[in-house]
């Protein structure tokens, strides 16, 4: 029982340290979690500021993580650097789709709209006549 | 869509909003280029919280709605003179809105 105990114990051991060194050299943490932040602001549209900020954060942090760890091999660098710019481009393109459009000339930038100044521009233009139209991106 | 509309007072409100499921971004150059229109200002509306004002529980869009002058938005959201969607169908009808003023029945929103 000793014996079957401490093969668990020193194989669970083993797992963990090869994790431990796999993640010294690969940020795969910081990038599992800049990416996954990053596609569910593309679901989860109310809480995209926050999730896109969460995910440029963990960007960095695997950056950080990436620079410190010198002792990785050629290859590990090279898979580090990948896994780095996928995850970059993940969050640049939340970041800029996060960004409207800027507006054709002679209009105001678009703006996100909060109700309360979207009824007050409306109510601002009373006299005259008005259109709204409500239409998807894509 | 207001080329034909010649009014210069006419103030329009284009509202983009996340429908499909293609919509996990903010309108692009392409969206908002459509309408090139000086009289237009562009929204994003990521929360769909002018829909929710004007039908809750049900998603409006493609939608295109008209109010005369002097209607104010107070509690609610007001009754536009003329609506309609999907604005495919119902284009001329708002044409004719804008163009003549002719007061008519709105078609159904979606």
């Amino acid at each position: 029982m000793n014996l079957k105990g401490g093969t668990l114990a020193s194989s669970a051991a083993a797992v963990v340290s090869a994790l431990a060194a796999l993640s010294c050299c690969l940020p795969l943490g910081p990038f599992l979690l800049a990416a996954t932040s990053a596609g569910a602001a593309g679901v989860f549209l109310s809480l995209q500021p926050y999730l896109i900020a969460f995910s440029v954060l963990m960007l960095a942090a695997g950056f950080v993580q990436a620079l410190r760890a010198r002792e990785c091999g050629r290859r590990r660098r090279a898979l580090n650097v990948t896994v780095l710019l996928c995850s970059t481009a993940l969050v640049a393109a939340m970041l800029f789709g996060y960004v409207p459009a800027s507006a054709p000339a002679g209009q105001p930038a678009v703006a996100a709209l909060q109700l309360d100044s979207f009824r007050q521009a409306f109510n601002a233009a009373a006299d005259r006549t008005r259109v709204v139209v409500m239409l998807s991106p894509t | 869509m207001l080329r034909d509309v010649h009014d210069p007072s006419v103030r329009v409100f284009v509202v983009w909003e996340p429908v499909l499921i293609t919509d996990w971004h903010a309108p692009g150059a392409r969206a908002v280029g459509r309408v090139p229109d000086a009289r237009v200002a562009q929204f994003w509306d990521p929360r769909r919280s002018l829909s929710q004002e004007i039908r809750r529980g049900r998603v409006v869009w493609d939608y295109v709605a008209v109010f005369p002058a002097g209607e104010r938005w107070g509690d609610a959201f007001p009754a536009p003179r003329f609506s309609g969607a999907p604005v495919v169908r119902v284009i001329d009808g708002f044409r004719g809105q804008l163009i003549t003023g002719r007061k008519g029945a709105s078609s159904g929103g979606s």
